[in-house]
């Protein structure tokens, strides 16, 4: 049944916590999972066993995990638009990028998954020899981080505000854990390690940006359907020169998400919808605040896709 | 310093019950004070930040984060019993949690 509801939709990273039904909904709106792995399987080398066993925070390895998410991604993008969903604004948290350029029409399914096996293998090498780290500190705010990183590393950045009370930073293995520990002394609730080992968002990976930038000269890529908010600089982006630009940066720069939601609520957001696996956008807007509701899948299924 | 009561400890339980049952999707009924909230309910600390908020409000609370979160580290509140037990010291001693 088609529905005749507006939504902006917005792209969880890799690595958030799976709701634990993502592959059950999948079985039960499409024709299955197994078509979208079929066609994933002819375009990169998939772990099956992984995507299918709806792990997504176990980040055993950082590419099966994100070919994982965007493959959930992709696939409830493409419910939600069989649903009737109307799409307004684009968002998308850290790599959750890809899935969401994908939902834009910008590249195709496969292309998608290539162009995030190029972005990591290339991230990868760039960082090679060297262990970095990612951490995520609860409840000091903007300059008490700042401070800390001043105070006892170097080569740390806050690569990502996710609201008034979570920070996401990366840096230097070792770096990191200073500051980790620095958090917890000065009254952190809760700070510690991620799993994820590329140094993303940071001027470690600089260096990979003009060959990145070659690599996706390579695909076919269009300008946007809809509106793309940079999870970067909280700009609109449509064209494809812009798209582009905004892969690329990606990579080193670091996002605000807090930012990036305050934009969404600006610009007359109601109806969010978390579209990919868990609810980890969901779970950061408890501290966004704003006249609006955000649905993860779960919800938008219990809602019968009417948003109510 | 506020007195806490049985009726205190009951009113702080139901409303964690509640906060949990609603944000976690899981029946109240189904809850218990041995439950772990980030390993068996899929719990996260935004949530202890969340129930924080609303006791902040309920009981006009004069206590910084920092303060929680010194006293939490020295204190770990994993079950629900546990953060209902931290709440209570929490609405009890305010921003003197610091030193406990």
């Amino acid at each position: 049944m088609k529905n005749n509801v507006m939504a902006d939709i917005v792209f969880p990273a890799f690595g958030a916590e799976y709701l634990g039904c993502e592959r059950d909904f999948v079985q039960q709106e499409t024709t299955g999972i197994e078509f979208y792995l079929q066609r994933a399987e002819k375009a990169v080398d998939i772990d099956k066993q992984f995507i299918e066993a709806d792990k997504g925070a176990e980040v055993y390895d950082e590419l099966q995990s994100q070919f994982a998410s965007y493959i959930y991604s992709c696939i409830f993008a493409d419910i939600i638009n069989q649903r009737g969903i109307k799409s307004g604004l684009v968002a998308a948290y850290s790599m959750g990028l890809y899935a969401a350029l994908y939902h834009c029409g910008v590249f195709s399914f496969e292309d998608g998954l290539r162009i995030i096996r190029d972005a990591c293998q290339l991230a990868q090498a760039t960082a090679k020899g060297k262990k970095f780290a990612m951490g995520v500190i609860v409840g000091l705010d903007v300059d008490d981080v700042k401070g800390l990183i001043s105070a006892h590393a170097t080569g740390v950045d806050i690569i990502n505000i996710n609201n008034q009370y979570q920070i996401i930073i990366c840096g230097p293995e070792n770096e990191v854990v200073k500051i980790i520990t620095a958090a917890q002394d000065e009254g952190a609730l809760k700070a510690y390690i991620l799993q994820i080992k590329n140094p993303y968002h940071t001027a470690h990976v600089k260096s990979a940006r003009h060959e990145f930038e070659k690599v996706l000269e390579t695909y076919s890529l269009q300008n946007s359907k809809y509106p793309l908010v940079s999870s970067l600089d909280q700009k609109i982006y449509n064209t494809r020169k812009e798209i582009i630009n905004e892969m690329v940066k990606n990579i080193y720069n670091s996002s605000n998400w807090y930012k990036t939601m305050e934009v969404l609520i600006e610009k007359g957001s109601k109806k969010i919808i978390e579209c990919g696996p868990g609810k980890s956008l969901c779970n950061m807007a408890r501290f966004i605040p704003g006249d609006y509701k955000i649905y993860h899948m779960k919800l938008v299924y219990n809602n019968n896709f009417n948003l109510k | 310093m506020k007195k806490i009561t049985e009726n205190t400890r009951a009113e702080v339980k139901d409303i964690i019950f509640d906060f949990l049952a609603d944000a976690c999707e899981i029946e109240k009924s189904e809850l218990n004070e041995d439950m772990k909230i980030i390993e068996e309910l899929g719990g996260d600390s935004l949530m202890f930040l969340s129930m924080l908020e609303i006791f902040k409000k309920k009981y006009n609370l004069n206590v910084e984060l920092k303060a929680i979160g010194k006293y939490i580290l020295k204190h770990p509140a994993e079950t629900i019993g546990e953060i209902i037990d931290a709440t209570l010291v929490i609405i009890e001693y305010e921003n003197r949690i610091v030193d406990m």
